[in-house]
């Protein structure tokens, strides 16, 4: 039986919110949660029981950036690939330097980003 | 012919040696009575030229000594003098025996033509011996000292006005010197690049004082831009000057500086005439500083502006470039998922949603921009207030929020009293209800989003208010946002935004009107229940 991947989605953009998720159940992935800032994903993270491997995350959001909600989140879990998507280019350093796998540039396409994901699995 | 000048003085003798040199003379220099003397009996001359006035041995002494010669007394003798220059030094040379009696200072041409006249007289009385009219020694001596006492009273007459002149002098030098460091240290101090008018005026006032003639007695005053500075012991007198102080040819002030007390009178009234001029000095300074410093508040104000507009831009770029990526995103995301979903026709539903997400996009791109221009435009050229009806507008707003989200399901309940409610605004006023609108579902979750619009009527200062509350079921602002969600230009909150620019506009836009706008929970101390957010803007009739 083939192995159903989680990942969790952290966006405050509500129509990127449902793109995200219909694209990975669309393409065979398990949708674990969908946060809207940095402060509800941390405390989503911690209530699941199996973490997911990949999160994607966006850095600009309201209460709480990505990374913020980035570092926190691999103090509880510093196995899980973080894939940064975001139009914020600036933010691309300090992403990879505080441990995230992966920085996107939006905008991109859907072939990209199951590829990226897939990539992320495998690093797990 | 062979010439002996006396004198004392290097410049007189080089002076008369080339004049008798150029007459042909060879001339021979003595510096005073004694040494005239010993040259004198060296050699054959046929002329003596002295000064009278000398050390050792002076020129009416000389002259007696010649005269009383037997070898010399034929000689040509010429006093040339100019401290001896009374009726009776002349009589009493002449006594002596002197053949010419000369005053200083003569032009060379006159002096020239009494030496040539002389010699013209000597070859008519060539036979004529010339004696010495007084015989008496003792009454040449009478008479030597007559001219050496006279000489001396002059002398001491003299000393005494230029004791006078002097002092005068030094009195005059002390007060320039006074008024020069007054200016100096004024100069001085407006040239401190960071002191400010009032430490400048006070510390001019008390330089003025001291640069005075009488500072103990001297106070003044600067008046500027209705505000005055005084030195301490400053009281209106009649004994006063005025300069009046200009900013860019406006009359803006002026200083002013009295005697206490009466005083001598001096050029103008009790003051000198450089004390005058030291107040149109000290007035263009302060002109000068004055129009400096309204110059660097200019450039500071315009650099304030710029900053601020260059802040206020790149806030903007950013949220415009963030937003735009989103919504671009979005629709790519949204495109491509079509193209799936078609090959899956069963998720018919789906598809549809998909569709209406990339119109509502398309549409937020569009009020993005118009956001944009709008608030460039809101702060380019404040539009003029005429009275608006606006319940009409609310209405109109509240149609458009439903058209433009029609897969949404949206409730707005208006409760009203009136049917007519009027505010002094301009045709933003549909742009700050359809932002506040948009804004309540942009950010809720909620399958139906309820919206409650209230108007009522709120007393403040005794001016009537309209408060117009919009209360959603949205996700709600916590109480660390609820003020930022508002600011504008502020692109240092770069980790703070999700609202666009709809709520920047909505907050200018108030403010023209004199309004205000702020954000509650709809449910208090819970914000995830809900906002509130409350316009007061002032009513008229």
């Amino acid at each position: 039986m083939i192995k159903i991947e989680k990942v969790f989605i952290v966006d405050d953009e509500p129509a990127l919110q449902f793109f995200y998720e219909k694209l990975l159940t669309m393409y065979g992935f398990e949708v674990v949660g969908i946060g809207s800032n940095g402060i509800e994903a941390i405390s989503m993270f911690k209530s699941f029981p199996i973490k997911p491997k990949v999160i994607l995350m966006d850095q600009r959001m309201p209460e709480m950036n990505g990374i913020e909600a980035s570092k926190a989140i691999l103090q509880i879990d510093n196995r899980v690939k973080i894939i940064f998507i975001s139009a914020d280019i600036t933010a691309r350093e300090e992403a990879i330097s505080i441990g995230a796998f992966l920085f996107i540039d939006k905008i991109f396409t859907i072939n990209d980003l199951i590829d990226d994901i897939n990539r992320a699995i495998e690093n797990y | 012919m062979k010439v002996l000048i006396v004198d004392d003085k290097k410049e007189n003798l080089y002076l008369l040696e080339r004049i008798m040199k150029k007459l042909g003379y060879e001339v021979e220099l003595a510096e005073n009575g004694k040494q005239a003397l010993e040259k004198l009996h060296g050699d054959n001359f046929t002329m003596v030229i002295s000064d009278i006035l000398m050390p050792v041995m002076d020129g009416f002494q000389l002259c007696q000594a010649v005269r009383s010669d037997k070898k010399l007394k034929d000689l040509i003798f010429i006093f040339y003098t100019a401290t001896y220059t009374e009726k009776e030094d002349e009589d009493f040379a002449l006594r002596l025996g002197a053949d010419k009696f000369l005053k200083k200072p003569l032009k060379a041409e006159i002096f020239i033509e009494a030496i040539k006249n002389l010699i013209q007289e000597q070859k008519v009385n060539q036979n004529k011996p010339r004696e010495r009219i007084v015989k008496n020694e003792k009454e040449i001596m009478k008479l030597y000292n007559e001219r050496l006492v006279q000489k001396l009273e002059k002398k001491i007459l003299d000393l005494e006005k230029e004791t006078f002149v002097r002092k005068k002098l030094e009195k005059n030098l002390n007060e320039r010197v006074k008024e020069l460091t007054c200016l100096y240290n004024i100069s001085n101090l407006s040239e401190q690049p960071d002191i400010s008018m009032e430490q400048f005026f006070i510390k001019t006032l008390k330089y003025i004082q001291q640069g005075w003639q009488f500072p103990d007695e001297t106070c003044a005053k600067i008046v500027y831009s209705g505000q005055e500075f005084k030195t301490e012991n400053f009281s209106e007198t009649v004994w006063r000057q005025k300069g009046d102080i200009k900013e860019f040819g406006k009359l803006v002030g002026y200083l002013e500086v009295s005697y206490l007390k009466e005083m001598p009178t001096f050029d103008i009234g009790p003051f000198l005439k450089e004390e005058r001029n030291l107040i149109n000095s000290v007035v263009k300074i302060l002109k000068r500083l004055i129009e400096r410093k309204k110059n660097e508040q200019k450039l500071k104000e315009s650099e304030e502006r710029y900053r601020k507009a260059f802040n206020r831009a790149e806030f903007y770029k950013d949220v415009f470039a963030h937003d735009i990526s989103n919504i671009l995103q979005s629709i790519m995301s949204g495109a491509q998922i079509s193209e799936l979903l078609f090959k899956k026709t069963e998720e018919f539903k789906d598809l549809k949603f998909t569709a209406q997400i990339i119109k509502e996009q398309v549409n937020r791109g569009a009020k993005l921009v118009s956001n944009i221009r709008k608030i460039s435009k809101l702060e380019e050229d404040r539009q003029s207030l005429k009275k608006i009806e606006i319940l009409y507008i609310l209405k109109k707003s509240i149609s458009f929020l439903k058209k433009s989200h029609q897969l949404k399901k949206i409730s707005v309940q208006l409760n009203y009293a009136e049917e007519k409610f009027f505010i002094k605004g301009n045709d933003f006023v549909e742009d700050m209800f359809e932002n506040i609108l948009t804004n309540a579902v942009r950010h809720n979750k909620n399958l139906i989003m309820e919206i409650i619009v209230k108007i009522s009527r709120e007393q403040k200062n005794g001016l009537s208010y309209l408060k117009i509350e919009f209360l959603d079921n949205g996700i709600g602002v916590s109480d660390l946002s609820k003020e930022k969600i508002f600011q504008r230009g502020n692109s240092q909150e770069k980790g703070f935004h999700g609202m666009g620019l709809g709520l920047s506009l909505v907050s200018g836009i108030v403010k023209d009107y004199n309004g205000k706008i702020w954000v509650e929970d709809r449910v208090k101390g819970d914000y995830s229940k809900g906002s509130n957010f409350v316009l007061l803007i002032p009513e008229v009739d």
